[in-house]
Parts: structure tokens; sequence; C-alpha cells
């Protein structure tokens, strides 16, 4: 959670320094339908960063509720922003943070012993390409389309009761690690 | 440049179609090591005692303890001097774990076997015949054995499995069910209440599944009784074996024609004058819980414990009068620790209570039993009282306890794992 806050964090002192300068700043909410295996679903991002020519460097944060919510906060790159009725391309790369709902813990164990399961963080990368269209009032919309990759590690607790010598209830872990391959339907708006 | 672009797009709507999420399991599972019946047969003889390293069912005979080593075979115990006791021997018997003696026969299982052994000399013992298969009950959840083989052992197995990954991770909780090897088996929580065969001559403790009773042994699994006529004692006849409604058999309790059957849900009464068809008499319901029963002519004494794999969180000694077989009803209930194997003296009830050692009651008025003695600090397991003495199978080992003098009762000996005296 502290990883969040410290991103918004960022992402609001970007705000306000491109408020108070003439340097070429960017800031793209962007929502995405991401269509993965067997299952479809969203994300919501903002990427934030600096234009120097063709080049743009930033960095980000979504929410990702494909199959496991998570918090992607990765860095990002672009080139060929800065140009307006034509086609960008972007990379993104960093860390996702696990988030799961409550439904999407594993619940193991017998009748008097019940254990949740628990995440760990994974990767995150995005990769893609976006055009920008230039809009009435100098709004700047974005559409763009990529792969999107996320993977997060799930550890159960399970109990083996062995039925042999010595007897006994041998609580091991099983691990998932998952890993989540998806297309990206952005839409953004460039501030 | 554009068509750069352009191509990558199509490459990506290419892609897309091949998008597959993969998950990678990591667990643990344990695999079975078999020997041919032939190897095993062979291979059951007396040998040099060994150390003593997982104690399990317990038969009193002719001053000798014979010591369950859970699925390795019996230990032989030299109890003429409690005070120190001797390991003696050690019939080696895969798959045992539980026992009988007849006469100069013992009767043990070795896995899905029954195996009859002579025992007139217990340093010397000889095979007298195997019975193949009659107890199919050894079974293991999600996890069928190779029952043209034993089981020897078991290793310890790490894996990983990469598959894709088509669901999602709400309820996930299926996905855990489907492990590869969760077991317990029917056999695992019952250990040893003094049946008295027959013959007066030896006694097994409360946690027993086999039952000696009019020539016949009767056997219990998770849900069945099985008969096996002993006319021949060294060549045991399977009869026939009676389903169970309910199941979640744990012990079998003889008692003058009665068979008391002890249950995870309550106990089983079998009217056993036909030897050969024991009939139903009635049953008594009871908290979930693992259930070891005792009886005599006017009670039942049934201890629950709960908290386990049995299921339930009563711990508790029921007293049940019995003087109407057809209709046993509850006298008075009282709450124990984590009370196991038990036995009975006269008006003296022993009953191993968790880590509490070993409490002595008296019974003679059941509507107000008392604790008089509390011996040790060990986690018994079942116990055998005999004549003024008391042995009690515990997790670290074997104790004597003389209790002759109630208010006096102490340990007197002992033999633990892993060490020789």
């Amino acid at each position: 959670m502290k990883k969040i806050i410290c991103v918004l964090f960022l992402m609001m002192t970007l705000v306000e320094v491109k408020a108070q300068s003439n340097n070429k700043y960017y800031l793209i909410p962007q929502v995405a339908l991401l269509n993965g295996d067997y299952a479809a679903s969203a994300q919501v991002q903002l990427v934030g960063g600096i234009e120097k020519k063709k080049w743009s460097y930033g960095i980000g944060a979504a929410i990702d509720y494909y199959k496991v919510r998570t918090i992607p906060v990765f860095a990002d790159l672009r080139v060929g922003l800065n140009k307006t009725n034509s086609i960008a391309a972007y990379l993104n790369m960093g860390t996702n943070i696990a988030w799961p709902m409550e439904n999407q813990y594993t619940e193991n164990g017998l009748w008097w012993n019940t254990r949740k399961s628990s995440f760990s963080n994974g990767l995150y990368a995005d990769m893609g390409l976006c055009y920008r269209i230039e809009g009435k009032k100098k709004n700047r919309f974005l559409v763009g389309i990529g792969y999107t990759l996320k993977t997060i590690t799930e550890t159960v607790p399970e109990t083996i009761f062995r039925d042999f010598p010595p007897y006994i209830a041998e609580t091991t872990i099983r691990s998932y690690k998952y890993t989540f391959n998806r297309l990206a339907l952005r839409v953004g708006f460039r501030l | 440049m554009k068509y750069v672009y352009v191509l990558l797009g199509c490459a990506l709507l290419v892609v897309s179609g091949c998008m597959k999420d993969v998950v990678k399991e990591q667990y643990t599972f344990y695999r079975p090591v078999y020997a041919t019946r032939n190897e095993v047969k062979a291979n059951i003889s007396s040998s040099a005692p060994v150390l003593i390293q997982q104690p399990g069912k317990i038969v009193v005979k002719d001053g000798y303890v014979f010591l369950n080593e859970i699925d390795k075979g019996i230990h032989v115990i030299d109890m003429t001097n409690p005070v120190a006791p001797v390991n003696t021997a050690f019939i080696a018997i895969p798959g045992c774990v539980d026992i009988a003696i007849n006469g100069k026969y013992l009767y043990a299982d070795c896995y899905t076997d029954l195996v009859t052994l002579d025992i007139a000399d217990p340093k010397q013992v000889v095979v007298k015949q195997f019975l193949n298969g009659v107890f199919p009950h050894r079974y293991y959840q999600n996890f069928r054995a190779d029952t043209t083989k034993v089981i020897q052992t078991w290793v310890k197995v790490d894996t990983v499995v990469e598959k894709r990954f088509t669901g999602t991770l709400t309820h996930a909780l299926a996905k855990a069910d489907s492990r590869v090897f969760m077991s317990w088996s029917s056999s695992s929580f019952a250990q040893s209440a003094s049946a008295v065969s027959a013959s007066g001559i030896s006694i097994a403790g409360s946690l027993a599944r086999f039952a000696l009773l009019n020539n016949r042994m009767y056997t219990v699994s998770e849900d069945d009784l099985k008969i096996f006529n002993l006319t021949q004692p060294a060549a045991p006849l399977y009869v026939s074996s009676l389903a169970i409604q309910q199941g979640n058999i744990e012990t079998i309790f003889p008692y003058k024609q009665t068979l008391f059957i002890g249950s995870r849900v309550g106990m089983f009464v079998y009217n056993a004058s036909n030897p050969d068809q024991p009939q139903k008499l009635s049953q008594f319901t009871h908290a979930r819980s693992c259930d070891p029963v005792i009886a005599d002519d006017r009670y039942a004494y049934v201890t629950l414990s709960g908290g386990s794999a049995c299921g339930g969180f009563s711990n508790q000694l029921d007293i049940i009068d019995i003087t109407n077989l057809a209709s046993p009803s509850l006298i008075k209930t009282y709450n124990l620790s984590s009370p196991k194997g038990l036995s009975k003296d006269g008006n003296l009830l022993l009953v191993c209570d968790g880590k509490s050692g070993l409490k002595l009651l008296d019974i003679s008025h059941p509507q107000s039993v008392v604790t008089v003695k509390q011996v040790g600090n060990f986690e018994g397991t079942d116990v055998i009282a005999f004549q003024g003495m008391a042995i009690v199978t515990a997790k670290d080992g074997l104790y004597f306890i003389d209790y002759s003098q109630v208010s006096d009762a102490r340990i007197i000996g002992k033999l633990l794992i892993n060490q020789t005296r």
C-alpha cells in the first residue's frame, strides 16, 4: 500500500510541476480492455513523465482486474508521442503488486483449521502502439493496442496427513506462480 | 515508418489469439516404494530388539508386552520386572498397525493381509498363515495403492508442474482440493480399553481394532465388521464382512456376548450370540469425535477427544447405561482435557488424558465420578490396567504404573523411544 501512496504522490507532484513550468510533460489517464485466456477484464491506468524530442520517459500505475486484482507500478518509455495524428510505440516495465479481492484468496484446510492463501508481488510488462488524435479544443485522445503480461505468486499452506510412520500431520506450502498474457485495447486522454 | 507500425499492430492482433495463461504449481507429496508379497513374507521373523520409535497398540500376555511399532512390526518387551522392563525382540511385519493374541498365536495385519504367527517362543516366531487381501480398507484418499504389492516405505517428492490456467481465482478452494496427495486412513487414528479375550490370557488396549470372542476374531475397518473363524487357531478362516452404516469406525471392544464398536459419531452395540452373524442391537450417538469405548455389565465408558482429524471439539467422558442393550442412555458427561485410551479395574477407571498423563477415576457412583489420582505428565494414548499395574503407551514410550495403592499410584518403570532402557 505504501508503494501505491508513493506513486500517487509522484503523480500529483508531476501535475504540479507541469503547471509551474513550460517543460514538456505528459500525463495520460487511460482505461484498457484486457483480453486473455478465456477471460476479459479491465485496467485503469495513469502514466506521466517528460518528453525529450521524440522520446518520452515516465512512470505509471494501474489497477488491473484481470483474474486477480493487482496494482502494476512501472516505468514508462514512449517514442513518437510528440506528434499528433501519428502512431507512437510504448514500453512499460515494473512490478506487479498483489491486491487480491477477498474472494480471490484460496481457503484451505479442514473444518477446524481453515487457512487463507497469501500473494506475493510479481512482474509487469506492457508494450504496444498508440495513436494520438488531435481533437477540438486541443484535446488529445489516445487509442492503443498492446501486449501486456503480469505475474503473481500465490502460496497456500496445506496439510498432508501422513498415513504411514511417523503418522504426523505435516504442513507444506503449495505455490502457484501465475503468468497472465493479455491483449490490451486502450483509450486514453493526454493532459 | 507507418507501415512498420501497422505491421506491428497486425502482429499483435494475430498474437492475441495465442494468449495463454500459465500456472507453475509447486508442491510436495509422498510416493510409495513397493516390495513383492514374497519378499515381505520372507522377511517376517524375530530379530534382535530394536529401538521403539513410533509406539502403536499393545497387547499384554504372559509377562510380555507386545507393542506395535507402527507399520514396521512388534516389539516384544519382557515385563516380568516392571521396574526394569527389557526389550527382548522385534518381529518385523511391514504395514502392521493392529494385533491380537489367541493362545500361542498372534494375528497381525500386514497392510491388506492377515498374518498368523506362532509366538510360543517370541524370540523365534514362525509364520503359520497368510490371508491375502482381507483388509482392503487400508486405503489412501486420492491415492490407490497397487494391491498386488506391499508398500515398504514412502519417499518425499517435491515437484513443479506447469500447465495452462484458463480458470479464475474466484472460488479457488476447489483448486486446492485437487492436490495430488492428501491422505489419512481409517487406521491412523485408532491406537488400542481393555478387552480380555475369551481365553482370558491376553489383554488388548481400548484402541484395538481386533477383538477375540467365541473362537472368532472380529476386526473393524472404517465401515465394516469382519469375522474370522479361529476354530483352527493357526489357520484363521475369513467368514464374512458386515457393513456398518454411517461408518467412521475406530475401535471394537468385546464383552461377554456383546461387541461395542466405537465410531467417530457414536457407539454401536452388536449381539454376537451367533458368532458368525452379529446382530446390531442399538446405537448411541454422540458429538463427532475420536471415540474408544469399553464396557462392563451395566455401563459403557466412552471418551471423546476432539480437535483432531476426527473432527469435533468435545473432550469428555460419557458414562452410558447399557442395562438395556437395545436402548443405551447417557447417565452423565464429565469434561476432560483430551482423553484417549481407557481401561477399567473394579471401580477404578484409568484414562489417558492429553498431556496430563494417566488419570485414575473413582466410578463407584457414575453420577459423581471423581478423579482420585493423576500420574505423570506424559501424553498417553492407551492403557491396559491389570491387577494393580497399568501399562500405558505414550507418544514418548511405554510406562509401567503401579496403582495397587491408588493414593500412592506412581510410575515404576518405563521404556522410552529411542532408548535401550
